[in-house]
């Protein structure tokens, strides 16, 4: 018979899983774009806006509410209606107290102070505040372990797909490189968006080779399957001469210019 | 082995080609040239899609 587990707030705190996913998007958040208005000197003469610096205190403190009840109610069987008005208080008072906080400063949010990198980590956390937030928390269900007869694979790991995956990553990353020293605000930000999407478009280019690496080769097009087993398929080249004739009208531009 | 893997690797690298190019030259404040190497990527990763479905069929 097992002994009853000690529990501590730490391990609490580490076993919170989905429910901390609003509570860190939410940090994060509050990082990027209240604190550095809160407890900044953006005032004439380098002075503190204490107001502000109260507000955005208030607002760390709403999320710090939210963890502690969550804590607190979770393990309590008749406790759900109290988390979901936690979690519904916790939302409203924290972009309340971080809107009140942007208010008492505004001088702070001006593009002078607020640099494109951190206005799209911040646009980055907010977004990702309102999902978690918007999204149900999902539990996790404690089952008993399943025993089965045995695991079978359902595909072939082939040699050299981390080395690849990561190389594409680091490619991706290496995107993030280009233009930190743009002096225009919104150029910033329109290069930083594109070298995001490109990264996000490259992995899934690598995604889809590595899934045709294990992919099953059947084909369930029936045209295909009535060709002789010998003969391989002809290659969709549409989108290829596509690419090509682009190229070259690039080229033929840069060239009569 | 070349329809199989060399490529769409090839193609993979023209589609990070053109996006590295077009990022910088948007970052340069060239917009026509950044647009022109986006397409170049977008129609790229395209033809990578499909070549990568054909070639595993």
């Amino acid at each position: 018979m097992s002994e009853p587990r000690k529990t501590t707030l730490r391990s609490e705190l580490l076993e919170l899983g989905p429910t901390s996913q609003t509570i860190v998007a939410g940090v994060y958040a509050w990082a990027v774009t209240v604190a550095p208005v809160g407890f900044g000197k953006h005032g004439p003469r380098g002075a503190q806006n204490w107001v502000a610096t109260v507000f955005a205190t208030l607002a760390f403190l709403a999320l710090v509410r939210g963890v502690v009840t969550e804590v607190l109610l979770r393990d309590k069987a008749d406790a759900q209606r109290a988390l979901e008005q936690s979690r519904t208080l916790t939302l409203f008072s924290f972009a309340t107290l971080s809107l009140v906080t942007w208010i008492v400063d505004t001088d702070a949010l001006s593009p002078v102070r607020l640099g494109p990198a951190r206005g799209v980590a911040g646009m980055l956390g907010w977004a990702l505040f309102a999902y978690a937030s918007s999204a149900p928390v999902v539990e996790p269900v404690p089952s008993p372990a399943r025993v089965e007869a045995g695991i079978r694979a359902r595909g072939r790991v082939e040699r050299g797909d981390a080395i690849f995956v990561g190389v594409v990553a680091a490619l991706a990353l290496g995107l993030q490189l280009v233009g930190w020293t743009i002096a225009t605000p919104e150029r910033g930000i329109l290069v930083r968006v594109v070298t995001l999407g490109a990264g996000i478009l490259l992995l899934g280019g690598a995604g889809t080779f590595v899934a045709a690496r294990h992919g099953s080769r059947a084909d369930p097009n029936p045209r295909a399957r009535m060709r002789s087993p010998g003969s391989r398929a002809p290659l969709p080249l549409g989108w290829v001469v596509a690419l090509v004739l682009l190229i070259a009208a690039g080229l033929l531009y840069a060239l009569t210019q | 082995m070349f329809r199989r893997t060399v490529l769409p690797l090839a193609m993979l690298a023209v589609v990070f080609g053109a996006f590295a190019a077009g990022a910088w030259a948007m970052a340069d404040g060239n917009d026509l040239a950044g647009l022109y190497f986006l397409a170049v990527a977008l129609v790229g990763l395209r033809a990578q899609t499909k070549l990568t479905a054909a070639v595993s069929a």
